[in-house]
């Protein structure tokens, strides 16, 4: 018993570490996966308000280029609902307002867009969180898809009352299905190095892509179908490199999308997993 | 000065500049063109590196403990942080051992800056301490065999950035105690 007090107070040092870095590795690897990390959700609520208090700052910082994206996604949104814009609408006697909606306007109507500021964004990490600055207030749930107007950007995972926190697609285990313009279904992974290329694998050659083909979602994952991903940019040894339509380093503002008619779809899957696991 | 309350000043400047200015630092995007993984320099170490010499051990991990988990929270890591930082804390001792002959009685709180080691030592003593702090912290986030040449890379190219920007702090913030001593 002596001996056991010796050596506790000669190398108490060596116990307080081993105690403490017990405890670190607890967490890493109880939180090791992302769909189940409890952590990030307890630390959002303190960590969240510092972050909109810079973003507010920095925000303005970041107008100029932020309103040319939204003043160019208006235009795009126009030209889609086919509404004509005269120049001087009280002037011109002819001008009456015509709205042609094509099948594909009307099939849009499924979704429904949340618009969201992005207070916090990271790239270097292996798992890279994006926080938004709605939450279940405005109606956000897990798994809702989170896009930009130039392509996808992630999913929804954790969701607190007034902030969520997305998983980007530059991270570990994170799938999307794809479709390249000839029809094939392919999977989009992030190779965990740079944050403008992601890998695009399991495409036949029989598809013969070329460079520069656009990379769209095919819809059988929770993103909407026919968003944009990238542009094809390289092939290396049987898979491709996909240049990001997205730019993760200038992230201001989202869409986290629901899928109203998608909720049955989604609960039969879980399901299904869930009997798997 | 009293050391509690430089502490807890150094701790909330430097964690500042870490969170809302370092992290969001776009070196990455012009940097990963030559085929570099992306990386944040990571400077906060120092808040434990320059505290005095003969500060109780286990006083010194459980301060780590807590800045690597406050670092943990705001950058959506959960305990990598935090494990790097107490590895680092219970190793400091015996690194410090290195560059000082007197022993820690003697030297009481002194406090290991730039002018009191010396140019070289001091780069030595934060070159290693950082490089085991990053090291550990890649292998604990990627942790995977396949890509420990990302892990490496990565390890360097940040730990790099990371000493220099070190240094340059103290080159513009640790002068005053050459002129006393």
């Amino acid at each position: 018993m002596r001996n056991l007090i010796y050596l506790i107070k000669n190398y108490y040092s060596f116990f307080v570490f081993l105690i403490l870095e017990l405890i670190c590795l607890l967490i890493v690897f109880k939180n090791n996966s992302y769909q189940q990390s409890s952590y990030i959700n307890s630390a959002r609520s303190i960590s969240s308000k510092f972050y909109t208090k810079k973003e507010s700052i920095v925000s303005f910082l970041t107008l100029n280029a932020v309103n040319d994206s939204l003043v160019k996604e208006n235009a795009r949104l126009k030209q889609a609902l086919g509404i004509s814009v005269s120049a001087n609408p009280l002037k011109d006697t002819s001008y009456f307002l015509t709205r042609s909606l094509d099948s594909n306007a009307k099939q849009t109507v499924h979704y429904k867009y949340i618009a969201a500021k992005v207070i916090n964004n990271s790239t270097d990490q292996k798992i890279n969180y994006i926080t938004l600055n709605v939450g279940s207030r405005q109606g956000i749930k897990p798994k809702m898809a989170v896009i930009t107007d130039n392509g996808v950007v992630g999913k929804i995972s954790h969701v607190s009352e007034n902030y969520s926190v997305a998983v980007s697609i530059l991270s570990d285990r994170f799938n999307v299905n794809c479709v390249v313009p000839d029809g094939s279904i392919g999977n989009i992974k992030w190779d965990n190095k740079d944050p403008n290329i992601v890998l695009l694998k399991g495409i036949p050659l029989s598809a013969n892509l070329k460079l520069k083909d656009s990379v769209m979602t095919s819809g059988y994952s929770i993103f909407p179908e026919k968003i944009m991903i990238g542009r094809v940019a390289k092939f290396v040894n049987g898979d491709y490199q996909v240049w990001l339509s997205t730019n993760f380093n200038k992230l201001h503002y989202v869409y986290v999308v629901e899928d109203i008619t998608n909720i049955e779809r989604t609960i039969l899957e879980d399901t299904v997993q869930a009997d798997i696991q | 000065m009293s050391t509690t309350i430089k502490f807890i000043l150094n701790f909330i400047v430097i964690l500042t500049i870490q969170i809302f200015i370092l992290n969001d630092i776009m070196l990455k995007s012009s940097l990963t063109f030559f085929g570099f993984p992306v990386f944040t320099p990571i400077i906060y170490p120092l808040i434990l590196l320059v505290l005095p010499v003969n500060i109780p051990h286990w006083l010194l991990m459980i301060l780590g403990f807590i800045t690597g988990l406050t670092m943990d929270m705001f950058s959506n890591t959960p305990g990598m942080h935090a494990a790097a930082m107490v590895l680092i804390c219970y190793l400091r001792p015996f690194i410090l051992k290195l560059f000082f002959q007197q022993t820690t009685k003697e030297l009481k709180d002194a406090v290991p800056s730039l002018y009191k080691l010396g140019f070289t030592s001091f780069i030595i003593y934060i070159g290693f301490t950082i490089l085991i702090h990053h090291f550990f912290f890649y292998v604990l986030e990627i942790w995977s065999v396949k890509s420990s040449l990302l892990i490496l890379l990565k390890t360097i190219v940040s730990a790099i950035m990371s000493i220099l920007l070190i240094l340059l702090s103290q080159l513009l913030f640790a002068k005053k105690e050459m002129q006393r001593a």
